[in-house]
């Protein structure tokens, strides 16, 4: 079920019923969680399965580490969590992969191995609700958080609709608290929530699914031709449509929760505003980025261990998070990308002092401008159906390749040239204003006669325009 | 820059966000009905958009859950515009479940219900030269015999689609777009702009209702004389071309009348039952059909070699002398007749039948 259908905007007029319906707060968690595996379901039911697999191993993985009295059980215990998560997200996500990428090795000193290809179906959001009660159980072995005494309320954490299939990546310390007393959303929550719902449903069905889409589509599927200019306007698009279409999803996940009286952390931060790659990946999917740091970079030994321990863990945390994304090369490529603009920007700022130059403006926004370009080349593997095919438009954008046919050939007309880079200027100069603010300050500050005319203007736009109904590409994860 | 985990809560931008909603949804539904009415007041119709997958999927999924009782079009353009769906229900009382693709070979879909062991109904199949041929055509790009995109959603249809909140959705969609002119896809918000940036405004598409005061109607369409020709000659050369490309042959034919046996067998099998039927083609194109797939040659030798019923227009008098406008379809009026007089002629094989199977 998706948030941009009909049948999701009848399944939450339900929920919301329910949950306001005079029930006993236990009988409201337990409707949520039944909403959830109905919502989880609907995709494809025996995958409910694996949701219950995940949760009951943690749950009782976690109870365990608690109790065992010597750090060599409680080691041992984390290990089979390990295991046992990444274990099912190894299989079912990376099995194909792997097995590709052990014949393409075989093959390429002259074995031939041909084994029968693996029909595997990857469960939808596997790499979120993992990462969900992978972090409680060492969050429990760290003893940071308690084990949780209420096995409805971990259940809840783990399968709670709004974030299960795309984040944000919920933390128990975060989420547990607020399950212990009733949960109904006050007027301002409902206002609020249902204001985010309708912004998010505008970035992704509007923007992107309407706008942008479409473009980043067409020159993409020609992306080993491109000339400089297309494969540059190709990239723009499809970096304002991930993000539109991220950012879409976590606000109206964030504004679902809400108007059920539950608060999600924020998962983006006006990250086009940023300047440099740290500042960049505290503003870009921001619950994977902490988790990324909390759990893999702080345990590989974060920068305590020296100058070139940093770097190897900066570039292993950054390859393991383009991993995470999906099972190609091109995503392992993107993460490296990531992980050398990171390691290269620590080592310029061990020997240049930036501070004097960044006190202006003008070289803030070119800063700004420089790292909001660096992030597209990276999109390029994101988004290109191969690796080959990444690194030919990268070197059409790098070296003014020269184009073997014009927009028009590929059924990209002007107008839609003019649209994307509209919306790229837009979410640029946009994100540079509201990089020190938040949504909640800029609607904040506006009267309660605009915020009404943008609430109708943006529901006005998710009616009429007419987009291919896409699903969340972050679902793909 | 608060940190992630800061309580939103604390952050909500403090308003009267009751004052906020009222106004935001009078003026939605104020800007909607004035949208709509520009473009009804510039002239814009409202024309019924052609049937997605999705909705194709449903209707193949009511065909399993039918069971019995169920009776299945499938074919190419022709059993949607030569079998009146109204007419077949208003005889006989069951409302046959169209599945009928345009340009399309039902070859796939016959397989696919023989293979849902769900499926025991009545299936009734335009075994179109042309298409039924074409079901692995050596040119996509010319005939678009393949109706895998169909059977794709509905293979991969999710569990709740077989529920009503799907439904729900597509008849929700379909209510939108048949209601508003502004869901027509000239209307989309992307041409708009496309056509806004030109400074014109989105060119209206012919209303196939109100452009031909003397036209023809055929299956949803009214076409023109001249535009009649032009079919005429279209379908002469998407055929011509087709057997030059060596699609199919005397050779050949008999392995294809394997495959359908194989189908035919299973769902007959299970207790269903399967048609095979010929409409009726006239002119050029009758023709040409005579000329590379002469009846002799294919047609009889399918009938001798298949346990389905067969009924070929040519062999019934109810059925043959049926002009068709096009050469290739019937017009809306000749369809009503036709298909009661397909009824009659399928209720008399099956007394006949029952009788047969009386006597044994």
């Amino acid at each position: 079920m998706v948030f941009n259908s009909i049948t999701f905007l009848i399944f939450f007029a339900i929920v919301l019923l329910l949950h306001n319906l005079p029930l006993p707060w236990g009988i409201k968690k337990t409707n949520l969680l039944i909403a959830s595996y109905i919502f989880y379901a609907a995709w494809n039911p025996p995958f409910v399965i694996l949701l219950w697999i995940t949760t009951l191993v943690d749950w009782f993985v976690a109870r365990a580490i608690s109790n065992a009295q010597s750090k060599s059980r409680k080691r041992m215990l984390l290990l089979i969590s390990v295991a046992g998560n990444l274990g099912l997200l190894g299989y079912f996500k990376y099995g194909s992969f792997i097995l590709e990428s052990f014949v393409a090795t075989l093959n390429y000193f002259g074995i031939n191995y041909h084994p029968a290809a693996p029909s595997i179906i990857l469960p939808i959001g596997i790499s979120f609700y993992t990462f969900v009660t992978l972090s409680y159980t060492i969050d429990v072995y760290r003893n940071e958080v308690p084990p949780c005494k209420s096995f409805l309320d971990f259940c809840l954490l783990v399968t709670f609709f709004p974030h299960l299939v795309a984040g944000p990546i919920l933390r128990a310390s975060d989420f547990l608290p607020q399950c212990v007393t009733p949960k109904v959303a006050n007027s301002q929550q409902l206002g609020w929530g249902f204001f985010l719902m309708v912004f998010g449903l505008f970035e992704k069905v509007v923007l992107a699914d309407g706008l942008v889409a479409p473009v980043a589509d067409k020159l993409f599927q020609a992306a080993s031709e491109l000339g400089f200019w297309q494969a540059w306007v190709g990239t723009f698009a499809f970096a304002a449509q991930i993000y539109l279409d991220f950012d879409g999803y976590s606000i109206t996940a964030i504004g679902a929760a809400m108007c059920l009286g539950f608060v999600f952390p924020d998962n983006f931060r006006f990250p086009y505003g940023a300047i440099g790659f740290s500042d960049f990946w505290r503003r870009w999917h921001i619950s994977l980025s902490t988790w990324l740091r909390d759990y893999l970079y702080i345990s590989l030994g974060g920068n305590r261990k020296g100058v070139s321990r940093t770097y190897v863990n900066l570039m292993l945390t950054m390859l393991i998070g383009g991993l995470w994304h999906g099972a190609a090369w091109r995503f392992v490529v993107w993460g490296g990308l990531h992980g050398l603009y990171l390691v290269t920007e620590h080592w310029l700022q061990g020997i240049v002092s930036a501070t004097t130059f960044m006190k202006y403006n003008f070289v803030r926004i070119q800063m700004a401008l420089l790292t909001f370009l660096l992030v597209c080349i990276t999109w390029v593997f994101f988004r290109a159906d191969h690796l080959s095919d990444a690194w030919q438009m990268v070197s059409a954008m790098l070296t003014f390749g020269t184009p073997a046919k014009s927009f028009a050939d590929y059924n990209v007309d002007k107008g839609e040239i003019r649209s994307v880079l509209l919306v790229v200027l837009t979410l640029l100069v946009m994100h540079w204003k509201l990089r020190d603010s938040s949504l909640e300050q800029a609607v904040g500050k506006t009267p309660i006669w605009a915020k009404s005319m943008l609430l109708a203007g943006l529901l006005w736009f998710i009616v009429t325009v007419q987009g291919d109904n896409r699903a969340f590409i972050y679902f793909q994860f | 820059m608060p940190s992630y985990t800061s309580s939103s809560n604390e952050r909500i931008p403090v308003t009267r966000w009751g004052k906020v909603w009222i106004f935001a949804v009078l003026l939605f539904v104020v800007m909607l009905f004035a949208w709509e009415g520009f473009w009804r007041w510039q002239g814009f119709r409202r024309i019924p958009a052609p049937r997605d997958a999705n909705q194709w999927a449903l209707m193949r999924k009511d065909a399993s859950r039918q069971g019995k009782k169920a009776i299945v079009l499938i074919g190419s353009s022709r059993v949607l515009t030569d079998i009146d769906v109204e007419a077949f229900a208003e005889t006989t009382g069951v409302k046959p479940i169209q599945l009928g693709l345009s340009a399309s070979s039902p070859l796939p879909i016959l397989q696919n219900l023989a293979q849902d062991e769900s499926f025991d109904g009545t299936v009734i199949c335009d075994f179109h030269e042309v298409y039924i041929y074409a079901s692995n055509p050596s040119n996509p790009e010319q005939v678009k015999a393949s109706p895998d995109e169909f059977l794709k959603a509905y293979e991969e249809r999710s569990f709740l689609e077989n529920w009503l909140p799907t439904k729900l959705e597509l008849e929700s969609r379909n209510l939108l777009k048949e209601t508003f002119v502004f869901q027509m896809k000239e209307l989309s918000l992307s041409n708009v702009i496309r056509q806004a940036v030109r400074g014109r405004l989105p060119e209206k598409p012919e209303d196939p209702n109100t452009r031909v005061k003397n036209g023809r109607a055929i299956g949803s369409e009214v076409f023109e004389d001249s535009e009649i020709e032009r079919l005429k000659k279209y379908f002469a050369d998407v055929t011509i071309d087709f057997i030059r490309k060596g699609a199919m042959s005397p050779e050949k034919f008999p392995r294809l009348v394997e495959e359908v046996e194989q189908a035919v067998g299973k769902i007959q099998g299970r207790g269903g039952k399967v048609v095979l039927v010929c409409l009726p083609m006239s002119g050029r194109l009758l023709e040409i059909n005579e000329q590379y797939f002469p009846k002799k040659q294919y047609w009889d030798v399918l009938a001798a070699n298949t346990s389905a019923q067969t009924i070929h227009f040519t062999e019934h008098q109810s059925l043959a002398g049926y002009i068709c406008d096009d050469d290739s379809h019937l017009d809306k009026n000749k369809a009503v007749t036709f298909t009661k007089s397909l009824v009659e002629i399928l209720y008399d094989n099956y007394k006949n039948k029952q009788a047969e199977d009386k006597t044994k």
